[in-house]
């Protein structure tokens, strides 16, 4: 067995396709997936999806969306978010980026959206409805979400407290598609004043949603560095998570209906938030 | 932050040398140097070779082997002395990068590559800089266009030569983000001559 182990190293197992997950919680599972992009790399992509008792795929297909992870923070923190969009029906890829950092390679959003909608053989076949797939992004991660959703290919734009980079501001006022700017009135990273004036970019349709009290950190699985820093938030985490859920899902259901729009009486309906739309 | 970028260039998650390590020194020497090398991406081996009748001319040819991307690199040079050897020295190759991807859909790559190179200091020791560009064509719809800086230091001992080197870039894509690129390699060598 072992006077194989050299052929092994230079030939790799075959990339992992897993045909079933872990089971997260009841009726989500999640699996880790290699692809290859940019002609050599070699790309890992968390996939969250909604799945039997056995970790093996519900019958799809089901919308989907991309989450781009904010800098310096590990995607793997925004699991619970993609656990209660997969229990909703939704499938979420978490690509991950090296030092967690989206701008090294910011097409791994693009090379992740190619695994939904074009899978190897896997559990992905027939999973993902391949004209509802979404991109989203948190603080640096929604800049990346931004030039991913100008190469085309997304059918919806989810920001999560952050703001587009300066030079996509022209190619985001054509965007066709809607988008939506989920912003914590009590972000210490990315002020509310200025994640306001990045949501003026937006073509229309297009909604900016103010959590009352919500945090930049709220946003992952903790508020460690909020607190760290004394950035005090004006809901508890589970009462963040609770609204930033319902937002995400009354956009992304909208969005990706057969008339595509903001979903603004169900955003309003979040407790906490001021919805504002064009 | 500022610890994790450091890092980053310095043994960036995704690297791929686009040329070959060694051929991008300033001073070409005289005779041939078999040398192995290894980062934390990749391992690799390469030979160097000047001229028989012309000390100022050489070869360069390298396998790596891309651990952390499972691929094989293949390139090769033809080296250039510019000028008379000195406390600078420099030289400039034209050289042939390749890829085999052997996992998932079967992919194969080749491009040319130029690289102009400056060695500062002696034989026994050198700081090396250099510049390289490229073009790699895949067999499955991509051109990438990689751009480096390669810094490092060059230090020989008797037959025994010893390189720390890294490089850092971009590789451009027609129509998409570029991506960041950065790795370092410990080289060990042994000439065939003092």
């Amino acid at each position: 067995m072992w006077r194989f182990a050299p052929l092994l190293l230079l030939t790799g197992c075959g990339l992992a396709s897993p045909r079933s997950g872990e089971v997260l919680s009841p009726g989500v599972a999640e699996a880790v997936f290699e692809h290859r992009g940019f002609g050599t790399d070699l790309l890992h992509t968390r996939i969250v999806f909604p799945a039997r008792d056995d970790g093996t795929p519900r019958t799809g297909p089901f919308p989907a969306v991309v989450f781009i992870q904010g800098g310096l923070v590990p995607e793997s923190r925004y699991r619970w978010w993609a656990e209660a969009l997969a229990r909703e029906g939704y499938v979420v890829a978490l690509p991950t980026h090296a030092f967690d950092l989206a701008i090294f390679t910011i097409d791994s959003g693009s090379e992740a959206r190619k695994l939904l909608v074009a899978p190897p053989p896997s559990l992905l076949t027939g999973l993902v409805d391949p004209n509802r797939v979404a991109v989203g992004g948190h603080s640096l991660g929604g800049v990346v979400a931004a030039k991913l959703s100008l190469q085309g290919g997304f059918a919806a734009l989810l920001f999560e407290a952050s703001l587009p980079d300066a030079a996509d501001e022209r190619g985001l006022s054509s965007l066709k598609v809607p988008s939506m700017s989920l912003a914590g009135s009590n972000d210490c990273s990315a002020a509310l004043a200025d994640v306001t004036e990045g949501a003026k970019s937006f073509a229309s349709p297009t909604a900016l949603v103010v959590l009352e009290g919500v945090t930049h950190y709220q946003f992952t699985d903790s508020e460690k560095e909020d607190v760290a820093r004394n950035c005090a938030a004006g809901v508890d985490l589970q009462t963040a998570h609770a609204r930033i859920v319902a937002a995400s899902k009354a956009f992304l259901d909208a969005a990706m209906s057969a008339r595509p729009n903001v979903g603004a009486d169900a955003l309003s309906a979040v407790p906490g938030s001021t919805v504002t739309t064009r | 932050m500022k610890p994790t970028l450091a890092l980053a260039l310095l043994v960036g998650g995704l690297a791929h040398a686009e040329a070959g390590w060694l051929t991008a020194q300033g001073r070409i020497t005289e005779g041939a140097e078999l040398a192995v090398y290894g980062g934390p991406k990749s391992i690799g081996i390469g030979l160097l070779r000047s001229d028989n009748h012309n000390p100022g001319r050489g070869i360069g040819a390298e396998l790596a082997w891309s651990l952390a991307d499972r691929v094989v690199e293949v390139s090769a040079a033809r080296r250039w002395q510019l000028g008379e050897p000195g406390k600078a020295t420099f030289s400039g190759t034209v050289g042939l990068a390749g890829f085999i991807i052997p996992e998932g859909k079967f992919d194969l790559a080749l491009g040319p590559n130029v690289g102009i190179n400056a060695g500062f200091g002696g034989k026994a020791i050198s700081f090396e800089v250099g510049v390289l560009s490229g073009v790699e064509l895949f067999t499955r719809e991509l051109f990438r266009f990689p751009q480096r800086l390669q810094v490092g230091v060059r230090a020989q001992l008797g037959r025994v030569t010893l390189r720390l080197y890294g490089r850092a870039g971009v590789d451009l894509i027609l129509e998409r983000n570029y991506i960041l690129r950065a790795d370092a390699v410990l080289c060990v060598g042994l000439l065939n001559r003092q």
